[in-house]
């Protein structure tokens, strides 16, 4: 595989800061580019970051001296680099138009934003659940007029704890879905230290999460039709989502009803086997086990499964029948890797793969 | 990009009467994760690697890769005062997906400062995973000194150091002379002094035992907290001494099994803990209020 110049765009943020430790040792791509809004705009990496950076390791030394450039700036990204992460802490409609400039101007877009998830001709991508959708990228580019500029996305961290869990059983004709959903701190870009009310507390409320998880799974699941992602109307979808006092990981505690119920032993064995399309293509961020399912019932545990295969698995565990409700099941995942940056970065290994970075 | 930043612990090998104890050393493992340990060592000297066969040391590395799966890197002790065997478990320990490879330096047969470098150049060039050069003169009779430290880890595979000559001169010029691989203490007793000369964590045994205060220790004083850090370093070290009162790891193996941790047996030549240091042992324990079986 040829190796890729990259940007990050809203390189200072606690995705981006999760993207620049990622890409450090990325076999493919090499960071080129790293640009924030204009407040931290001429300052080195190190000093833009002063005070905020929120990984385990150091900076990369090579990286702690790059100048970060003005995200706006996108002449400045032109020629230096073949694709970009995005994920700025903006407005909508301005990271909207922002992306698309970036296409415009034949920058493909690999985005965490939720600006462009409802643009039918967008792939929202998990690339283990949907990697069929990349698809629709040539109807896209038709439509700004662009030879290799594109926007891709990433769909909401909470939804990436159950939807994959939920997936392999789909063809059982998932009816219903509820979700109560466990959520990290860091999924607000926050740590103990700047979000000192998260200390022996839980937060009933995390805004626009609810309809998203609501939504999202919908067009993860939809078909492509007419070079677009139609979205399906079933399963109905419901959830509450939580901020729980833990620095990362998503639990989710699931419930489904199904057309068709299967035993609890064709469950788990469709977990075990399963393999998406991240893991035939063996791409460098795809875990060698996607689902893992722990018979134990304290398990998974946030602070002890949430790194299960490089922080790029779901950790499934407590199935058993409800009274309600088909199934109940617990299922976590590690919300800025999986659900963030790592996603971001198995999104464009499989986007590298078939080739739409050339 | 560094292997690891934090503490990373230098796991004992849990052994019952017919040879490794997995069940046990998965408990191990776990006690470690939920305790924010940054990574994990495998057949080190911690490991008794000396009486481990060469099937058991793969069996172990293999157990530990798997059993982590990617939640922090693991690095698999492969060092040999052969090199041709220590090239072989290093490519070895490299196919089953170590993420570095510790290589102590060539004891009892001993070399010169030439044979050093060719020694680790030759591991270097054969191993597909990065090298960690291993100074520990206490057991090995052998030093590598800062100016040969420097020849040695101009190869680009080579990535770290760990230091535990006990000699803060020495680790201070190898700091100095190497600026571009990190160094991680490998005594217990220094962690903060080799954090203050520009080290990226510790190699330690006591944190078997402390995972959580270690990993705090060594994170407080990289995220500017010093004095929480030095605090620590205070607190841990009567424990530290209990831990080395007698060969390491019959005190470390012998604390684990006080606070309900099975690790097992020891392996002869290395024999049951004294009554008197094993007393003292429970107490340093005690005083930091590990519950005891």
């Amino acid at each position: 595989m040829k190796r890729f110049n990259v940007g990050i765009v809203g390189a200072t943020g606690m995705v981006g800061q999760r993207f620049v430790s990622l890409l450090a040792n990325h076999p493919w791509f090499d960071i080129a580019l790293l640009s924030a809004s204009s407040r931290s705009a001429g300052k080195t990496y190190r000093e833009a970051t002063s005070g905020r950076w929120a990984m385990e390791t150091q900076i990369p030394q090579d990286i702690a001296d790059m100048v970060v450039l003005d995200a706006s700036d996108i002449d400045a990204a032109k020629g230096k680099v073949d694709f970009i992460f995005c994920a700025v802490d903006m407005d909508k409609a301005l990271t909207r138009e922002l992306e698309e400039k970036y296409a415009k101007a034949e920058i493909p877009v690999v985005s965490n934003n939720s600006a462009h998830r409802g643009t039918p001709d967008v792939p929202m991508m998990i690339p283990e659940v949907n990697a069929e959708h990349v698809e629709v990228i040539h109807s896209q580019r038709k439509r700004l007029g662009t030879k290799r500029g594109f926007i891709a996305v990433k769909p909401n961290c909470s939804i990436q704890t159950y939807v994959p869990a939920i997936h392999p059983l789909m063809d059982f004709g998932v009816e219903e879905i509820l979700a109560c959903t466990y959520q990290a701190i860091s999924g607000a870009g926050k740590t103990f230290e700047n979000m000192p009310e998260m200390v022996d507390n839980v937060i009933p409320y995390i805004g626009g999460e609810e309809q998203k998880s609501e939504q999202e799974p919908l067009k993860i699941w939809g078909r492509v039709q007419d070079n677009e992602i139609v979205s399906i109307s079933k399963p109905l979808i419901t959830t509450q989502c939580v901020r729980v006092p833990v620095t990362d990981g998503h639990m989710a505690a699931t419930f489904v009803k199904f057309k068709n119920k299967p035993s609890k032993e064709e469950i788990i064995k469709r977990w075990k086997e399963y393999k998406g399309a991240a893991g035939e293509l063996d791409l460098p961020s795809a875990p060698k086990e996607f689902l893992m399912y722990f018979e134990d019932d304290n398990r998974p545990q946030t602070k002890l499964d949430r790194n299960n295969g490089n922080g790029m698995s779901v950790s499934i565990g407590r199935l058993r029948e409800d009274t309600i409700f088909d199934y109940k099941f617990i299922c976590l995942s590690h919300n800025t890797l999986l659900g963030a940056a790592g996603g971001g970065a198995l999104a464009a290994e499989l986007l590298a793969a078939k080739g739409y970075f050339e | 990009m560094s292997i690891f930043t934090g503490a990373g612990t230098a796991l004992v090998t849990p052994f019952n009467e017919k040879g490794i104890d997995f069940d046990a050393f998965k408990v191990l493992l776990d006690y470690q994760l939920s305790g924010s340990i940054d990574a994990l060592i495998v057949c080190g000297t911690t490991g008794e690697s000396s009486t481990m066969s060469k099937q058991e040391d793969v069996q172990a590395i293999d157990f530990v890769i798997k059993h982590t799966n990617g939640r922090v890197p693991v690095i698999a002790g492969t060092g040999s005062n052969d090199t041709k065997s220590a090239i072989e478990a290093s490519k070895e320990a490299g196919d089953l997906g170590a993420d570095a490879v510790l290589v102590v330096t060539p004891y009892y047969n001993k070399c010169t400062d030439t044979g050093l470098i060719k020694h680790y150049h030759a591991i270097a060039d054969a191993s597909g995973a990065p090298v960690v050069v291993y100074n520990v003169p206490g057991r090995t009779s052998v030093n590598i000194k800062p100016a040969v430290m420097k020849e040695i880890v101009a190869h680009d595979n080579v990535a770290a150091i760990k230091e535990a000559s006990g000699d803060i001169g020495q680790i201070a010029e190898t700091c100095r002379l190497c600026p571009d691989v990190d160094v991680y203490s490998g005594n217990d007793d220094h962690i903060v002094p080799v954090l203050s000369l520009g080290g990226k964590g510790v190699i330690s045994v006591v944190s078997n035992v402390a995972p959580q205060m270690t990993h705090d220790m060594v994170m407080s004083f990289l995220h500017g907290d010093t004095d929480k850090a030095r605090e620590l370093q205070f607190t841990l070290n009567p424990l530290v001494a209990a831990l080395f009162s007698e060969v390491n790891p019959i005190p470390v193996k012998t604390a684990l099994n006080m606070i309900g941790i099975n690790a097992g047996l020891l392996r002869m030549p290395l024999c049951e803990m004294s009554k008197e240091n094993a007393a003292k042992l429970k107490d340093e324990l005690i005083a930091l209020d590990f519950k005891l079986v």
